[in-house]
């Protein structure tokens, strides 16, 4: 296990050693000069050279790279260029709202998706199964961003139950209530693809465990079917499951570019949108660096888990 | 994998000599698959649709008509409504469908091409080639697939054409380790073990005796592909970075009906079925693709 440990660490330590050149790069393919950028049209030559040099952009590429990432260590990720603001306490403050709402859609699609996925195939090729089936074909076929839309014509318009769009009414106090409130349409529309993807390996593993020898040992011994069920094919998914949650949450951290805009919901993807079409760099680059980096994270956390849960993975 | 390896094949069963066994080929399981036929119907029928979209007697898309703004469908001259200029949303789903299609397609074009390139070269020659490929593809799946994509087209600036690069690039790995597996899995099998002895070149080899038997997989990776690609350029569209006016496509079409969403919903409406319908096509048939191509998988889900 210990070895495992450590070949995981080191592997996602050099995944984000490529990530964060990655990142770098990117920025660094961008059509025109940042200090253009900086000081706008009317900047004389002079000054656009000596700024240059002031911030070290003449320097080869190695050097600025590594100068980038002992700032980006410490917590230093440039100022917005159009909030003139410190990126980092920007982002994290968008950050927290997008892993409220990722959280509540994980929830969410966990559940649901669990359920629909076990009573697949407990009715295999039933007309539940079917049903089932066709609307996990239909969620991932619906973009979230339009879905979402629909909800808002539907459920804010029409029938006012829940607000079309924020994260608390523009006035009052804010409340675990009012966020409640709020939540409830954009998660459940981020929701939808991944409970769609659940339900289906759910499915697919439950039919896999359930066709094999030791549950028709079980049965033949006289173990209740619906113990069979849970104990056996339901306990085996759930392990199986734990290699989804890494996908989940690429699906919910993407998912939540769209959503957020949407419903303008205050996190990191909308924050995002809005800084590519203002061409505020620093805020893209801060913002794909954090999202990145949380999502190597979870898939090293998972991968962890699973090997601890599931011994064959450590031995392979 | 599947569930139903019990059983057994009925079709060759010798107890019918009379009755000439029902051909079971990819080909006729994918035609008994209603769903994927289904899919394949709406396809033909867009493709059809945007490639004829010059000469149908259709209004013209960008017509702008402000006497007649946000009409609602069954508008007599206006059979889907018109949008908030008063322009004719039938015709301009029309035209957004080449659009919407040209850019998956060529999207998808890029992505399988230098996709299965990395895939054939990293699975045939294993050890370090491999490892270095697929090192710099695990820090391509380290980004959520479409926050590569909005990082790629802040870097290129808004834009179809750089949407549809992003999307390419960011598609990329997704051929890459599939091709990658499919190589391996036929790699060590006799007859290209016989190749290589009887002096064929590793060129000759790729080109003719590997890259000819995971084109199966290939098409199923294609279709299924193909369904994500749409919704994401209309994704990127919706949010700005797509499409730019004049040009539209589904997506910037819905960004525009965003605005109106109160008084004139089915500005979105219309759109968006369009999406779903189109995706739901492609997905359908790559299911079928899958389950027709490799049996093993039928009725499996993922």
């Amino acid at each position: 296990m210990r070895r495992y440990i450590v070949q995981r660490l080191l592997s996602a330590l050099m995944v984000l050693v490529g990530v964060s050149i990655l990142v770098f790069l990117v920025l660094h393919l961008t059509p025109g000069d940042p200090v253009q950028i900086m000081l706008g049209p009317t900047a004389k030559p002079g000054d656009i050279d000596r700024l240059r040099a002031e911030f070290g952009l003449d320097d080869p590429l190695p050097v600025q790279y590594l100068r980038w990432v002992s700032r980006a260590l410490q917590g230093d990720l440039g100022r917005s260029i159009q909030l003139n603001r410190p990126v980092l306490p920007e982002l994290m403050g968008r950050f927290q709202a997008t892993l409220i709402l990722a959280t509540a859609a994980a929830v969410i699609s966990f559940s649901l998706g669990l359920v629909l996925g076990v009573v697949s195939a407990v009715n295999h090729n039933r007309l539940i199964d079917r049903l089932v089936a066709g609307f996990a074909m239909l969620a991932v076929s619906m973009p979230a961003f339009w879905i979402g839309m629909i909800g808002i014509v539907l459920f804010a318009v029409n029938l006012r139950w829940l607000p079309a769009s924020g994260m608390y009414p523009p006035q009052g106090e804010p409340s675990w209530g009012k966020l409640f409130i709020h939540l409830l349409m954009p998660a459940t529309t981020l929701a939808l693809v991944p409970m769609a993807v659940i339900a289906r390996f759910t499915r697919s593993q439950m039919l896999e465990v359930l066709g094999q020898e030791f549950v028709l040992t079980a049965r033949a011994k006289g173990v209740p079917k619906s113990r069979v069920i849970f104990d056996h094919a339901f306990g085996n998914t759930l392990v199986a499951l734990i290699t989804l949650l890494g996908l989940e949450a690429g699906i919910l951290l993407a998912g939540a570019v769209y959503v957020e805009t949407v419903f303008a919901w205050p996190g990191i993807g909308s924050l995002m949108v809005e800084a590519i079409l203002k061409r505020d760099f620093p805020i893209v680059q801060g913002g794909v660096l954090v999202i990145a980096t949380s999502y190597v994270l979870i898939n090293l956390v998972t991968d962890l888990i699973h090997a601890a849960v599931d011994p064959r993975i450590r031995v392979a | 994998m599947s569930e139903g390896s019990s059983s057994a094949p009925l079709l060759a069963n010798p107890s019918f000599p009379s009755r000439r066994p029902v051909a079971d080929t990819p080909f006729t399981r994918l035609a008994r698959n209603r769903l994927a036929m289904f899919g394949l119907v709406v396809i033909l029928l867009v493709t059809l649709l945007a490639l004829l979209a010059p000469v149908l007697l259709i209004t013209d898309p960008n017509e702008i008509n402000t006497a007649a703004r946000l009409k609602p469908p069954g508008t007599p001259g206006n059979l889907f409504g018109t949008d908030q200029l008063g322009r004719d949303i039938l015709s301009r789903l029309i035209w957004g469908a080449r659009v919407s299609l040209l850019v998956a397609v060529v999207a998808a074009t890029i992505a399988l091409t230098i996709g299965t390139l990395i895939g054939v070269i990293a699975g045939y020659f294993g050890g370090l080639v491999d490892n270095i490929f697929m090192r710099l593809i695990d820090v391509l799946l380290a980004f959520p697939y479409v926050l590569l994509a909005i990082a790629l087209v802040s870097a290129l600036g808004p834009g179809l054409v750089n949407a549809m690069i992003a999307i390419a690039i960011v598609n990329i790995s997704f051929y890459a380790r599939n091709v990658r597996s499919a190589v391996l899995s036929i790699k060590s099998m006799e007859y290209i073990e016989a190749a290589r002895a009887s002096g064929a070149s590793h060129a000759r080899i790729i080109f003719l005796d590997i890259l000819p038997n995971i084109i199966a997989p290939i098409l199923v990776l294609v279709s299924l592909n193909i369904g994500w690609m749409v919704t994401e350029t209309a994704g990127l569209s919706f949010v700005g970075l797509g499409a730019q006016p004049p040009t539209s496509d589904w997506g910037s079409m819905l960004a525009d009906g965003r605005r109106f969403i109160l008084v004139a919903p089915h500005a979105i409406i219309m759109p968006g079925i369009a999406i779903v319908l189109l995706v739901f096509a492609f997905n359908s048939l790559g299911d079928g693709l899958r389950d027709a191509l490799d049996p093993r998988l039928r009725k499996g889900g993922r």
